[in-house]
This record gives C-alpha cells, structure tokens and sequence, in this order.
C-alpha cells in the first residue's frame, strides 16, 4: 500500500462510500469499502489498471454482492434459531428509499449510477464492466418494479 | 421527468443523505493489518471478524467526535452550531462598507455562531447548522487584495451551504442572472459566468440533498484561460473536512459582549490558478445579522454597461442596519509553526454600542485560554484551540462589540490558571490592521 494508493483512495473514497451507502446502507458502507478497498490494492492487476476509479466501483459492488449474500445467510439463520415472535419485523413503512434498497444490487448500482451520477448508459456499462444491454435490462426492471411499488 | 424519476431521484437523496464519512487510509490499513482481508482474499481464509468489530467500535466514535453530526438535522435558535459556510468576500468594486484587508494566503470556511439563529421574521428562523461536511477543501488563493481594493479577492473558494441558498449566493458572487447545466467531476453542476470583470466565475452542485457546494472562481482566476478541465480538476477537489474545531460560545448582547466564531482549517494551495505563495491562513467569520445568507454576503443591487464594460454594484451586509456582516482574520504559518501572531479586523458599523471586532492569534502549546485586555479596561477570555496540524501552537479566536480602541495585552493562560506568557502589543483595533505583537515569557 503506497503514498499513491492512499492519494487515490482519498481522491474517490466520498464518491465510493457514497455508492456503497445505496447499496448495502449507511451501517456496513464503510466494512463494504474497507474491504473493497483492500481487495482491489491487493489485486495483481491493480498497479496496471487504466481506469482504477471504475475498477474501485466494481470492486464496491462486488464486495456489496458478497455482503448481501452472507447477510442473507447469517439472517437465514438467525430466524432458524430464533423464537418465532423475535422474528415478526414490524410491517415496515413505505418509502422510495426502502423500495429502492429492495432492487437487487446490480439493479441499485445501475439506478445510483444513472439517476444520481446521471451517467449515461454507455458510462455505466463501462464503469461496470457489462454490456449496454444489461444496463438497460436493469435499468428497465427496476424502474419496473418501482413504479409497481409506487402505483400500489 | 416523470413522477417516477422524481421519485427515484428523492429515494435516492435519502439514501446518499445517510452517508457516513469515509474511513481514513490509514484505518484501512489498520483493517488489513488486525483483519488480514488482503490475505483472506488471497487464501481463502477466514480470520479476525472480532477484531474488525473491535475496530469498529473504536474507529467509528472518534471519527464521529471530529466530525461531529455528519448528518442533517434540524436546529432550533440557541443550539450550539458548527461551521457550515465557507466564505466569499464580495468582489465588486463598490462597496457600502470595507471589509477586513489584508486577507491574503489560504482561507477558512467558517460561520460564527448565529446565537439566536437567523431571524428572517419574527418567530421565524432560519435554520442553520451543520448539514453535515465541510466542503471547503480548496483554500482562497487571494493574490491582489490591498487596502485601495479590498473587494477584489481573486483566488478559488467554496461555500457549503442550504440548497435553497445556493441560486441567490451563486447570482450574488458572479452576477450573473442565469446558469448553465454541466457536468463537473461527476456532479450535474451549474455554471455560472461572470457578469463583469469584477465578478466569480461559480461552479454549484449538490454533493446530497441536503447540501449545496459553491466553487468560486474569483476574478483573476477566470479572467485568465481557465479551462474546464482545469475547473473540473479543482471540482474534484472539494471534499468534506474532516476535522471542524468549535470554538466555545460567550452571550453576545446589543450591549457588547463577546461572541466567537466556528471554524476549520483548509489545506494550502500552491499549485493552483492564481495562486500565490502566502503563509497566511485566514480565518473568515461570517456574523449572522437580520438578513438571508445570500443578502449578507453580498447583494447584487444593480448591474449594467458603459463602453462596453459590464458592472455590478453589491451591497455588502444589511443595508438597513448599516451593519457588515463579514470578516476575516488570520494567521500565518512558517515552518509549520503559527508564530506569535495577532490581527485584528473591523467587521461591524453602526452597531450601536460599538464595532464588533475580530481578534485573533496564536500561543504557545501550554496556553490554554488567552485574556484580551482591551484599552478601556475590559478584558476577554476566549480558549486556545489545537487545529491538528502538528503546530507547536495554539489558535485562539475570538469577537467582541467594543468601543475600545486598542489591545493592550494579551496574557496565555496554562490549565492551571498560571499566566505563561504576556504579549504586549498596543494593537490598534481600527479597522484593518495586522500587527505581530512582541512576546516575552
């Protein structure tokens, strides 16, 4: 870890804890980023990396893909040993917010990406490193999904 | 747009609103070290879960007591406030009243405490506060303020602000009457062109929902080709202090008084346009008078042409009252220790009882308090501040309405109550003047 990783690092960390924020919330962005962070210094092609700003962006949401999954995990269990009324979550209250951390990740990252940053959908498929196609295939489920939520 | 996208984009705001300050490289680094992720990553293995929570649990307090609330929340008049604007000096060449001189070096976003929070009617307060982060990373790079122009500020500055103050605060610095759509560093920002040659060139965005930045471009920044590239490389930039000190409140009466002033620290600029290899790091002090931000910063009142020449004429602070509202003071730096050092400004007319000063300056490290004689007798306490810089020194800053003419003395005063040091100084308090005072154990 160099005096030039730590100059990148603080370059895009807002930008980076902010995305991290949409998709795993306020409470786990900063182990999310840490460890993305981590990963991606420590990765092999880090140092030959042309676009490291879009890199540390997959690498956020990869490390929120793999967060999500073992939180899945974790909350599996937990209601398996758990007495059934500790498990009855309130009915939680409608908003935007709750709806839009319902999308999938990929489909949080492509929504954060174009109507936060206002990419384009060519930015955000290279940002992300996946076709044009699959940036309008997201793009269309979750608005989908969310003008369901809205017009209910 | 659509309901939907209005709708998406608010869901979003609340989301990015919630955002937490990064941790620190080192921390990172920290995290490798007890956690060992790097090696996980590399092995598959699984180590130091607790010790990450640990961690956790340490790092997360002390970042949040730097910071202090890093998100929005509403104030109520008399809450205790931390700095959230960053400070522009009118530009134009006409003015009302005169502002502090001699502001040269970088300077410092800072609000003073509005102790009763900014009535715009009766009853009826502005809210101010922390809206969560400073932006004010990039320093002013002042290069031709002097006393036969001192509203001539030239560097690059920012503003943190409320989003509903940001159209009129951008308007008031450039003149102009409308802005642009552009993209900046990743921000759907505005531009806004200057009026006149006396005006900013101002960059606006919105870092969250809750929050406006302003990037200034004074006049000798963007009269010079600056391209938007550069601009973009300044946007970039503008990041969130991390470190904003407050400075104890004393009551302030229309009596006299003494108020002080929150403020934090912007890093020196030296590579910039217009830059210009002061020492001096300002502190700006905004004081909180009956008028809406964007009013007392500075108001354009007119603006028109002659030969081909655009102007502008602002008033600066509130017209009615007679009072300024801004000032700014500061220190210097060599070596990387603040020198003994003190400067005084006039920010006030016509408050009634006096001028509301600005005194300000640095003591040595074991100086907890400092107590300002002044010449009619009346002394001011106010607390030395360690700015984190790694300066054997201690900053202290502090404002008062008086009709005293000079400081006499100022006396350093250990957490003991022992008297460690006196500078004597006779420091005339009339406005615009900067003096290094004499120190002797």
């Amino acid at each position: 870890m160099t005096d030039r990783d730590a100059e990148i690092y603080e370059k895009h960390a807002e930008e980076l804890l902010r995305f991290a924020t949409v998709l795993v919330g306020p409470d786990t962005a900063p182990d999310v980023l840490s460890t993305a962070i981590l990963h991606a210094i420590g990765a092999k092609a880090w140092p030959e990396l042309s676009n490291r700003r879009a890199y540390l962006f997959r690498c956020v949401l990869n490390e929120a893909r793999s967060n999500q999954r073992s939180s899945f995990r974790r909350r599996r269990l937990e209601m398996r040993l758990a007495p059934p009324e500790s498990i009855n979550d309130p009915e939680p209250s409608f908003d935007f917010a709750t709806a839009i951390m319902r999308l999938s990740p990929r489909q949080r990252a492509v929504v954060y990406l174009s109507y936060w940053e206002d990419l384009s959908n060519e930015e955000i498929a290279s940002m992300l490193d996946i076709t044009l196609g699959s940036v309008h295939r997201h793009l269309a489920r979750a608005r989908s999904h969310l003008r369901r939520l809205l017009s209910d | 747009m659509t309901d939907l996208d209005t709708s998406i984009r608010q869901g979003l705001g609340c989301l990015v609103d919630a955002t937490p300050i990064p941790p620190t490289f080192h921390q990172i680094k920290q995290k490798e070290i007890t956690t060992g992720v790097r090696r996980r990553h590399r092995r598959g293995l699984k180590l130091g879960a607790g010790a990450l929570v640990v961690v956790s649990l340490v790092a997360v307090p002390a970042v949040a007591w730097e910071v202090g609330n890093p998100f929005a929340r509403s104030y109520q008049p008399g809450d205790e406030l931390a700095a959230h604007y960053g400070f522009v000096v009118p530009n134009a060449d006409v003015g009302k009243e005169q502002v502090v001189t001699s502001l040269t070096g970088v300077k410092l976003g800072v609000e003073i405490a509005r102790p009763h929070g900014v009535q715009v009617s009766p009853g009826d307060y502005l809210p101010t506060g922390p809206l969560g982060p400073l932006y004010a990373q990039i320093g002013d790079v002042p290069s031709t303020v002097s006393r036969s122009n001192p509203f001539a500020v030239t560097g690059v500055d920012v503003m943190t602000l409320q989003p509903g103050e940001v159209d009129a605060t951008a308007r008031n610095a450039s003149g102009a009457r409308d802005s642009i759509p552009v993209r900046f560093a990743g921000h759907t920002a505005q531009l806004w062109k200057p009026w006149s040659a006396e005006d900013s060139t101002v960059l606006s965005w919105r870092p969250t929902s809750s929050v406006g930045v302003l990037l200034l471009f004074g006049p000798a920044v963007s009269s010079t080709p600056l391209s938007m590239k550069e601009m973009e490389r300044l946007a970039t930039e503008v990041h969130p202090l991390k470190r904003v000190p407050v400075l104890a409140r004393n009551d302030m009466t229309p009596e006299g008084g003494t108020t002080s002033g929150y403020w934090s620290l912007g890093q020196a600029a030296t590579d910039r346009p217009g830059a210009f290899t002061s020492t001096w790091f300002s502190l700006a002090v905004l004081f909180g008078g009956p008028s809406s931000l964007p009013d007392a910063l500075s108001n354009v009142v007119a603006r028109g042409s002659l030969d081909g020449q655009h102007w502008t004429v602002r008033d600066v602070g509130d017209p009615v009252t007679g009072n300024l509202t801004l000032g700014g003071f500061g220190w210097r730096e060599e070596n990387g220790i603040a020198q003994p050092v003190a400067q005084s400004g006039l920010a006030a007319e016509s408050t009634g009882s006096g001028s509301l000063r600005l005194i300000e300056g640095s003591a040595p490290d074991d100086v907890r308090s400092v107590r300002i004689i002044l010449s009619n007798g009346s002394s001011i306490t106010a607390p030395t501040v360690d700015i984190g810089r790694g300066w054997n020194d201690r900053l202290f800053g502090t404002a008062v309405i008086t009709q005293s003419s000079n400081v006499l003395s100022i006396e350093g005063i250990t957490a003991t109550g022992h008297v460690a040091i006196v500078a004597h100084g006779d420091l005339p308090l009339h406005g615009n003047v900067a003096a290094e005072m004499a120190t002797k154990p």
